[in-house]
Order: structure tokens, then C-alpha cells, then sequence
């Protein structure tokens, strides 16, 4: 996976919160247009990663890191980066579906109007085509103008997918994405996870091992905030290098 | 290290155990097939025969765990290497079982009437085959691949020994050209043991790539 440039770079990062290592000395590519899932047990630092790639790491006033993020070779951290359009670029997809408490509509168009759009034929086809990337147009477009709260809990996550991808971004983060759904959702998002492998860059964080290894070109296995192990999903499901790796998929963690 | 979940630890530990036991049967039906033969010993011969329906049932219940385990549990790395090498190898040791209920029964052939006699080189086959299985066995326990280079030395032997017995079969033959059965028989002895050499070597290749995950069959995969 080294002799393509990774559309996201992080070189030798470690993240504390407070006085606790979050990430120790993590050096890794994210490929460009593929799925890396990051695995591991919980507090393995898997999501604080996650949540640095989009800078909403900062959002705890304690957090604190050193080392760099590199999105299409420039730092995510310079100080001329707005974090407004750097999170536009670097889309975040939460466990659980948080839809707005407004229609469906407003929810997709939510963050094209906070980008200053008005036009409505714009919003119309920013919308239609966020839904229909997210798999749930056929679903929903006759009654885009009901409360998302109505979606069952499949439908409000491929929603919030859709909201994340009507702003355009070029990477999308999910963090667990499908944990709080039941298997026929999960089956779906996992489908469109599919779909949207090559249009965009994925990272997801998942704690089902299968999820990982389904829907992802690459793993990145964490343990106590060290990257233990990344490369090719159906090597390090077949042949693992490191024992903690191996120890960790077949269960014998501990 | 201990699996968490100890009902999987406990399949994968049968699963090796039926391995193990597959493979000691089939050895013991080749040496025994082998003594038959040599000592004109019929009744072992048909005790050969006869355990072969041990040996079947033993790769059905190594098929069946493997998917059960496969379904219930999917594994993965060193465990899924594990699942399939057993479901690969236990085809090779039950053929090496049929291969002796082979040698067995041509020595009922042999039993009755006299003539063209068992080789010695037939017996020193049976001698090299009899380490082969157990450094198979040893490889599987101890995780050891370099237990190929030595069924692959052992296997060249066989091979020598029953290029050897084919050329004498023949010289005897143009001499007695009535012994024509009994050569045959010989032959057939001798082609059978140099298959379970083979078969022997298929089981330390499936042994290299449960350690390590390399798949040596062939010259290993291309491109």
C-alpha cells in the first residue's frame, strides 16, 4: 500500500487528554478512493484517531497532540486551515443516528445552508443527490418534508450519511457506524459503504471484526493507543504478522 | 494464549485431536498392510481392511466439525489456516488408508500360490514410509515446517526404491513370463507406497502453510 501517495498521512502522532496517552507515535496512510477500517479493543485510541483526522479531537479542551496530519500532503493543523471547510472536506458519521429535529429535507440541506447556499434549485439537487448516494432516496422522496425522527434507526443513519455527503467532502469517517442497528440496517449501510468505495476515501471504526474484514481494503489493528499492525484486510485476516494481531482477531485478547 | 470463548478452544482442540488420530490409524494400517504382505499374513490384511471404515468415519467427523466451526465461529488467521489445512489433509490420509487396504488386498493375491516373492526393496520402502507419517505428526504438533525437507528426502528414496522394483518386476517377468499376477501384484504394492510418500509430502506442504501461511503446492502462487 506504499507505492500509492495516501490521500491522509499521519506521521508520528500521539494524543494525550490531560495527562493520559491517547496515541502513542502513530505513523500511517489512508488510501485514497478505499476503506480502512481501524479495530481494537475499546480505549485502544481507534476513535481518538478518527476523531483527529477531521480536527473534532479539539472539541475536548484537554486534549493535546504532537506530530502531523497530512490531508493531500498539506497539515491539517497549519494555523491557515479553517476547520469549518477542513470538516467539509473530512465528513464525520457518529454510532448512533443523530438526526436534527427537523425534516428530512432541512437535515441533507443543513449544511449546505450553513455554507452560504440559497438557491433552492441548488439545495433541490444537492439533496436528491445526497439521498440517492446514500441509498434511501426511493425510500423517502415522497415525504422529504416529514420529521427524520419517523425513519426507523436504519434509515436515520443512512440520512446522517447523506447530510455528511451533501457538503461534498472527499473523506468520510464513520465511527461505528453500525453499532445501535439491528442486522437487515446494517446489511444496507454496509451495502452502501460498498457503493460509495472509490467516490470517496473511507475510515471506519468498527468493533465487529467481520464488519472489518467484509467491507475494508485495509486494517489497522490498535492496542493501548499503539498502532500495532496495518496492511491488506485479507492478509492480516489470513496471515497476521504481529502475535498481538493474531491473539487479538481469534478472540484470545486479554 | 487462552480463547475467550472456551467452547471454540474446545472444537479447535478436537479438531487437532481427530488430525492426530487420523493420522496414526492410517500409519498403522500401512505398516500393518505392509507386515501382510511380507509374512503372508491374510487375517491382517482383512484386520486392514476392515479398519479402513474407522478411518472414513473419522474424516467425516473432520469434515463435519470443520464447517461447524467454520459456521458457528469463523475463524481466522492462524485459526482459519488451521480449519483448512485439516480439511485439506484429511483427504490425503484417508487416500493413504485406501492406499493400504490396496497393499492389503494384493496380498491376498500374493497369499495364495508362490513364485515372484516380495522385494526387499518393498520392505525398505515400508521402513522409510514408517518415519514419514510420524514427522508429519511431529510438524503438526510442534508447528514445525522444516519437516518437509525431510519427507521430501524421504519421499526421492521411495521413489528411487520403486523405480527399482519396477525394473526387476520386469526382468523377472521376461523370464517368467506365468508369473504375470504375482508381478503385477508387486508392482502395484510398490506403486501404492510410493503414493502414500507422496500423499505424505501434500501433508507437510499443508503443514507449511498453517505455520506461516505460505502455500508451497506447485511452486507457490505466481504473480
Amino acid at each position: 500500500m506504499h507505492d500509492v501517495a495516501p490521500k491522509m498521512e499521519v506521521q508520528h502522532l500521539s494524543v494525550h487528554y490531560g495527562g493520559t496517552p491517547a496515541l502513542k507515535d502513530v505513523s500511517l496512510g489512508v488510501i485514497g478512493g478505499q476503506v480502512t477500517a481501524l479495530i481494537g479493543p475499546s480505549g485502544c485510541g481507534k476513535s481518538t484517531l478518527l476523531r483527529v483526522l477531521n480536527r473534532m479531537s479539539e472539541l475536548r479542551p484537554d486534549a493535546r497532540h504532537t506530530g502531523a496530519v497530512r490531508l493531500d500532503g498539506e497539515d491539517i493543523f497549519a494555523p491557515a486551515v479553517d476547520v469549518t471547510a477542513l470538516r467539509r472536506r473530512v465528513g464525520l458519521v457518529f454510532a448512533k443516528p443523530n438526526p436534527f429535529k427537523m425534516s428530512l429535507y432541512e437535515n441533507v440541506a443543513y449544511g449546505l445552508r450553513i455554507a452560504g447556499e440559497r438557491a433552492r434549485s441548488v439545495l433541490d439537487g444537492r439533496v436528491e443527490e445526497a439521498l440517492r448516494a446514500a441509498a434511501l432516496w426511493d425510500e423517502v422522496a415522497d415525504r422529504l418534508n416529514r420529521s427524520a425522527l419517523d425513519l426507523t434507526p436504519g434509515q436515520q443513519q443512512r440520512l446522517c450519511i447523506a447530510r455528511a455527503l451533501a457538503v461534498g467532502p472527499e473523506v468520510l469517517l464513520m465511527d461505528e457506524p453500525t453499532s445501535a442497528l439491528d442486522p437487515v440496517a446494517t446489511a444496507k449501510v454496509e451495502e452502501l459503504v460498498s457503493a460509495l468505495r472509490g467516490r470517496y476515501t473511507l475510515v471506519i471504526v468498527t468493533h465487529n471484526m467481520q464488519q472489518a474484514s467484509r467491507l475494508s481494503d485495509h486494517t489497522a489493528l490498535f492496542v493501548e493507543g499503539e498502532l500495532v499492525e496495518i496492511g491488506e484486510t485479507a492478509r492480516i485476516f489470513t496471515r497476521p504478522r504481529q502475535r498481538r494481531t493474531e491473539d487479538y482477531i481469534t478472540g484470545r485478547f486479554g | 494464549m487462552q480463547h475467550l470463548d472456551l467452547r471454540y478452544q474446545q472444537e479447535l482442540n478436537d479438531l487437532r485431536t481427530v488430525y492426530q488420530e487420523m493420522l496414526l490409524l492410517a500409519h498403522g494400517m500401512v505398516q500393518d498392510a505392509m507386515r501382510s504382505v511380507i509374512e503372508r499374513d491374510p487375517a491382517l490384511g482383512r484386520a486392514v481392511v476392515n479398519v479402513d471404515r474407522s478411518l472414513d468415519q473419522l474424516e467425516l467427523r473432520a469434515d463435519e466439525s470443520c464447517l461447524r466451526i467454520l459456521a458457528l465461529y469463523r475463524p481466522v488467521a492462524g485459526d482459519l489456516r488451521l480449519v483448512a489445512t485439516v480439511m485439506k489433509s484429511v483427504t490425503d490420509i484417508e487416500r493413504i488408508g485406501d492406499l493400504a487396504v490396496n497393499i492389503a488386498k494384493r496380498g491376498f493375491d500374493l497369499s495364495r500360490g508362490a513364485g515372484l516373492e516380495p522385494l526387499p526393496e518393498l520392505g525398505s520402502m515400508a521402513e522409510v514410509i514408517a518415519e514419514m507419517l510420524p514427522l508429519v505428526k511431529q510438524g503438526f504438533l510442534s508447528r514445525d515446517p522444516s519437516v518437509l525437507t525431510a519427507l521430501k528426502d524421504a519421499d526421492e528414496r521411495v521413489d528411487r526404491m520403486n523405480r527399482e522394483v519396477l525394473s526387476q518386476v520386469i526382468l523377472a517377468l521376461a523370464n517368467h513370463p506365468d508369473q504375470s499376477r504375482r508381478g503385477l501384484a508387486l508392482t502395484s504394492i510398490s506403486k501404492a507406497l510410493e503414493r502414500v510418500a507422496d500423499h505424505a509430502v501434500n501433508l507437510g506442504e499443508q503443514i507449511v502453510f498453517m505455520v506461516g501461511g505460505t502455500d508451497v503446492r506447485h511452486g507457490g502462487v505466481k504473480g
